[in-house]
C-alpha cells in the first residue's frame, strides 16, 4: 500500500530513551528556584552552621572540656552533635521543601506542561526523579553539605586522625540521614503538589501534615507509643538509629521505619497515579 | 452591590474544591476524638474525662492549628486566588469598589471557615460528651466561648493573611514563617515578647483554665485587654488589605 | 464625540516600554486595534478599562479619567483575551452573577443573562459546568458576560479567537450590528482580514506606537512609498499595456498571456482609477476583472510593520 494511503499506525517498539532526562529536569529546576527568596532562606538557616563552626573551633582547640562542668558533654564534638545539627535543620528544611517543592508539579499540571513534557521520550521515573533531585539539592545545601562541613572541620582542627578513625562511619549515617529525609519530605510535597493546581494548598497542607501528626503526639502524649504517627519524631528516631544514639522515644525503631515506609509508599503511589500525560476532565 | 458581591463568592468558594479540602482539615479533629473514644478502655492514661482532656485538645487542635491554618489556606488565596487564576479582571471591571471585593471575599472566607470550625467543635464535643456525666454543664460555656475565640482567630490571622497576601509575592512561606515559627518561638521567651504575638491574646480569651501542662504558654493580660488588641489588629490588617488594591496594578 | 481620548499616554513595565508617548480619540462605532504580538494592544485596553495605571499622560472616557473610577464601569463592558473563568460555576450563573454586580436586581439578572447567551448562542450549553466548555464556548460565554448589562462602550481583545468558522461570521455581524446601534466598540485583534471584515477604521500599534491611524484605504493611499498594485484580466493585453504606458504614473506593468492579465503598479491610484475606464472603452478593451491586490489591510500591514 502507497505511503499516503496509509493511515495512523500504532508504534509497537520499545521506549528506550536516554537515561540523563532527569539531570536536564532537576539542573533546569534548580536554577529556576535560585532566586533571591531562596538564597535568603538558604543564608539564614546557614546560621547554625557558623555557630557551630566556632563551637568546633572552641571545643577542639580548648582540648579538656571538662572545666565546663554540666556543659562538657554539650560541648563535646560526638556523633550526636552531627545529628543533632541535622535535627535543628528541620524547621528550615521545612521551609525550603515548601518553597522549593509546594510549586514543582502542581504548575506543570497548571499550565498543562506534562502533556508537553510526556510528548517527548521521557519516562514518568525520569520526571520524578528530576523533581526529587531539585528537593534533594537544596535540602543537602542546608543540612548534608554543612554537616559534612562541620565534620571536616573537626578532623582538620584535629591534631591527630583519631577522630576521623573512630568516626568515619558519621559520613555514612549523614548520608543516609538526608536521603531518609529527602525521601519523606520530598515525596510527600510531590505528592500533595500532584494532587492539585495550586502551590499554595501543597505547601499548607504540608506543614499541616507535618505539624498535626506532631500535635496528636502532643494532645495523647499520656500513651507513648501513639508518638510513632508523628513523621517528625520518626525521622527522629531513624537518625538515632543511624547515628547508633539511644532512642528519644519510647516507641521500638522498627515502628517508625514501618510508618516513614507507608507514608513513602502513599506518596509513590499518589505519584504514579497523578503524574501522566493525559488529563481525564469529568 | 455588597450582597451580590458575597453571594458572588461565597457560592463560588462553597463549589470549589477548597471548600471540601478545608472541611476535610475540619473532620481530622473528629476523627481524632471519635479514635480516642474508641480506644478509651485501651489508653492507659486518666486524660479522658470530659473537663479535663477535651479543653486542652481544644486549645491544642484548634486554636494553636486549624485556626491558623485555616485562615492561612483561605486568606492568602483572598487577592492571590484571583490574580493567578487570571479572573480579578471580571471583578475589577464591574462598577465596585476594590475594597469592597477584598471585604466581600474575605468574609465570604470567614463565613465557611467559621462554619467548618463550629460545626467540627460541635460533633467533636457530642462525641466527647458521650457517655460522660459532666458534658452540659461544661458544655454550653465553653462551646459559646471557645466558638467565639476561633472565630475572631479565624477573622484576625485572615485578615493579616489577606493583607499578605496582597502584598507579597510568597505570602504562604511568609504566614508559615509567622505561625509555626515567630509565634511558637516567642511562647518560649519569658516576659513582654508575648505581648508581639496574636497568639498570646487569642489564649487569654480561650476557656481553658491558667493551670496545668499549659500555663506556661499564658501571659498575665486582662481579657478586655486581649479582646481590644485583637479587635484594633483585626480592623488595621484589614482596613490596610481592603485599602491597598485601590492603588496597586493586577497584571 | 469623542468617547475615548488618549493623551501622551506612556506605559512602563520596569525598564520596557509598553505603550510610547500616544495620543489618540475614538469616537462612536467600531474601532480596530491591530498590531502584532507584543504591540501593546491588550496593555492599552487594560488601560482603558482600569485596569492598569499609566505611567504618564492620560486616558479618559466621556472625558473622566478611569484609573480607580469604578463607577464608569457601568458603561463599559470588557471581554479578556485570556481564557480564564470560575470553572465550577456553570455558563448561566457566571453571567447573572456578573450582571447582578451591576446593581440589577435578582430577577432582572437573570433576564439579562438569558438573552445575553441566547445573543451568543449559547442557551443549550447554559447550564453546564464552565470548566467543561470547549474553547469556541467560553468564548461566547466572556462575550455574554461583557454585552449582559447593555454597555455603551465595549472592548473587545480577540473575540473571535477559538471560535469556528460559523462562529467567527456570527461574532463579526454582532459586532457591526453594536456599532451601528451608537455603541462604541474597540476589538484589538491580528486577524486582518477579519477587522477588516467589521470596520474600516482602525489603529495601527507596533511596539507601543501608533504607526497609523484611521480609514483602511486613506491609510493606504498615503503610503505613497509603495505604489498600488493593480491586476486587470481584458482580451487585448498587449494594447491595454501600451495605452497605460503612456502615462508617467505607471512604473511597471507586467502581463500573463495564459491568463490574459496585466498587472501594473502606479504612484497616483486614484487617477489611475478615474483613468482606466475612458481607457478601456476608447480602445474597445473588454475588461473582465480587476484586482488591487495590495490595496488592503494585510498589505498596509506588512508595510508599515516590516
Amino acid at each position: 500500500m502507497p505511503v499516503y494511503e496509509q493511515s495512523y499506525r500504532h508504534w509497537h517498539g520499545v521506549l528506550n530513551p536516554k537515561t540523563q532526562q532527569w539531570l536536564i529536569i532537576a539542573r533546569s529546576g534548580i536554577k529556576m528556584l535560585w532566586r533571591r527568596w531562596m538564597i535568603i532562606l538558604v543564608g539564614v538557616a546557614s546560621i547554625p552552621f557558623f555557630i557551630r563552626v566556632a563551637h568546633i573551633y572552641i571545643a577542639t582547640r580548648l582540648g579538656d572540656t571538662a572545666q565546663f562542668g554540666k556543659f562538657a558533654s554539650q560541648i563535646q564534638i560526638n556523633p550526636e552533635l552531627f545529628k543533632n545539627f541535622i535535627n535543628q535543620q528541620s524547621f528550615f528544611i521545612l521551609l525550603i521543601v515548601v518553597f522549593a517543592g509546594a510549586g514543582l508539579i502542581s504548575k506543570d499540571k497548571k499550565f498543562n506542561a506534562l502533556q508537553i513534557y510526556f510528548s517527548k521520550p521521557l519516562l514518568k521515573w525520569d520526571y520524578l526523579l528530576g523533581k526529587f533531585t531539585i528537593i534533594g539539592f537544596y535540602i543537602c545545601l542546608i543540612s548534608l553539605l554543612p554537616a559534612l562541613l562541620l565534620f571536616t572541620t573537626k578532623v582538620l582542627l584535629s591534631d591527630d586522625l583519631s577522630f576521623l578513625k573512630q568516626h568515619f562511619w558519621v559520613v555514612f549515617s549523614l548520608f543516609g540521614f538526608y536521603l531518609l529525609i529527602t525521601l519523606i519530605y520530598g515525596g510527600l510535597i510531590l505528592a500533595l503538589s500532584a494532587l492539585g493546581k495550586g502551590a499554595r494548598f501543597a505547601g499548607i497542607s504540608f506543614f499541616a501534615i507535618i505539624i498535626l501528626t506532631g500535635l496528636i503526639k502532643k494532645i495523647l502524649s499520656s500513651e507513648p507509643s501513639i508518638g510513632v504517627i508523628s513523621i517528625g519524631s520518626d525521622l527522629q528516631q531513624m537518625g538515632d538509629f543511624l547515628f547508633n544514639q539511644p532512642s528519644s522515644f519510647a516507641f521500638p525503631v522498627w515502628m517508625a521505619g514501618v510508618v516513614l515506609f507507608g507514608v513513602s509508599a502513599i506518596c509513590l503511589i499518589i505519584l504514579k497515579s497523578q503524574v501522566r500525560g493525559t488529563e481525564v476532565v469529568k | 452591590m455588597f450582597t451580590a458581591l458575597f453571594n458572588f463568592f461565597l457560592s463560588n468558594q462553597l463549589k470549589n474544591r477548597k471548600t471540601l479540602i478545608v472541611a476535610v482539615a475540619g473532620i481530622i479533629p473528629i476523627f481524632i476524638v471519635f479514635l480516642v473514644k474508641l480506644l478509651q478502655p485501651f489508653i492507659s492514661s486518666g486524660e479522658t474525662s470530659i473537663s479535663s482532656f477535651y479543653p486542652n485538645f481544644t486549645f491544642l487542635l484548634y486554636l494553636h492549628f486549624l485556626v491558623p491554618i485555616i485562615a492561612l489556606f483561605l486568606g492568602t488565596g483572598v487577592i492571590a486566588d484571583e490574580v493567578e487564576d487570571n479572573t480579578l479582571q471580571y471583578l475589577l471591571i464591574r462598577p465596585v469598589p476594590r475594597f469592597l471585593i477584598v471585604f466581600a471575599k474575605y468574609l465570604a472566607n470567614i463565613f465557611i471557615g467559621s462554619l467548618v470550625i463550629i460545626s467540627s467543635l460541635l460533633v467533636t464535643f457530642a462525641i466527647a460528651a458521650l457517655g460522660s456525666s459532666e458534658s452540659l454543664e461544661l458544655g454550653l460555656s465553653f462551646l459559646i466561648y471557645a466558638s467565639g475565640t476561633f472565630i475572631l482567630g479565624l477573622s484576625v490571622y485572615s485578615a493579616l493573611f489577606t493583607l499578605l497576601g496582597g502584598t507579597l509575592r510568597h505570602p504562604m512561606v511568609i504566614g508559615l514563617l509567622f505561625v509555626f515559627g515567630w509565634e511558637k518561638l516567642i511562647t518560649y521567651v519569658p516576659g513582654n515578647a508575648q505581648y508581639l504575638t496574636i497568639m498570646n491574646y487569642l489564649q487569654t480569651l480561650y476557656p481553658v483554665s491558667n493551670s496545668g501542662s499549659l500555663s506556661f504558654l499564658f501571659c498575665e493580660i486582662s481579657t478586655m485587654t486581649a479582646l481590644l488588641v485583637v479587635s484594633v489588629l483585626l480592623f488595621i490588617f484589614l482596613g490596610i488589605a481592603c485599602y491597598l488594591p485601590g492603588f496597586k496594578e493586577y497584571r | 464625540m469623542s468617547i475615548i481620548k488618549i493623551g501622551n499616554l506612556t506605559k512602563c513595565y520596569g525598564q520596557v516600554i509598553g505603550i510610547n508617548n500616544i495620543s489618540l480619540s475614538i469616537e462612536q462605532g467600531v474601532t480596530g486595534f491591530l498590531g502584532p504580538n507584543g504591540a501593546g494592544k491588550s496593555t492599552l485596553l487594560k488601560i482603558l478599562t482600569g485596569q492598569l495605571k499609566p505611567s504618564q499622560g492620560n486616558a479618559t472616557l466621556w472625558r473622566e479619567s478611569i484609573w480607580n473610577n469604578f463607577k464608569l464601569n457601568k458603561r463599559i463592558g470588557y471581554c479578556p483575551e485570556h481564557e480564564t473563568f470560575y470553572p465550577h460555576l456553570t455558563g448561566f450563573n457566571f453571567v447573572s452573577l456578573m450582571v447582578r454586580m451591576h446593581g440589577f436586581s435578582k430577577s432582572e439578572a437573570k433576564d439579562r443573562a438569558l438573552k445575553a447567551i441566547e445573543t451568543v448562542d449559547m442557551s443549550e450549553a447554559k447550564d453546564k459546568r464552565i470548566g467543561a466548555y470547549s474553547k469556541g464556548m467560553r468564548q461566547r460565554i466572556k462575550l455574554a458576560q461583557a454585552i449582559a448589562h447593555d454597555p455603551e462602550l465595549l472592548f473587545l481583545d480577540e473575540p473571535l479567537a477559538g471560535m469556528d468558522a460559523l462562529g467567527r461570521r456570527e461574532i463579526i455581524r454582532l459586532i457591526k450590528n453594536w456599532g451601528s446601534q451608537e455603541k462604541t466598540v474597540v476589538v484589538s485583534s491580528h486577524i486582518l482580514h477579519e477587522v477588516e471584515e467589521m470596520t474600516n477604521s482602525i489603529l495601527l500599534i507596533n511596539h507601543g506606537n501608533i504607526i497609523a491611524e484611521g480609514d483602511i484605504y486613506e491609510i493606504r493611499r498615503l503610503i505613497d512609498t509603495h505604489p498600488l498594485q493593480v491586476t486587470i484580466g481584458c482580451d487585448k493585453p498587449n494594447l491595454l499595456t501600451s495605452k497605460l504606458l503612456e502615462h508617467n504614473d505607471v512604473l511597471s506593468v507586467q502581463f500573463d498571456r495564459d491568463r490574459s492579465e496585466v498587472c501594473i503598479q502606479t504612484t497616483q491610484p486614484e487617477d489611475f482609477h478615474r483613468r482606466l475606464p475612458r481607457l478601456a472603452l476608447d480602445n474597445k478593451i473588454s475588461i473582465f476583472s480587476l484586482q488591487s491586490p495590495d490595496e488592503n489591510l494585510q498589505a498596509v500591514f506588512e508595510y508599515l510593520v516590516k
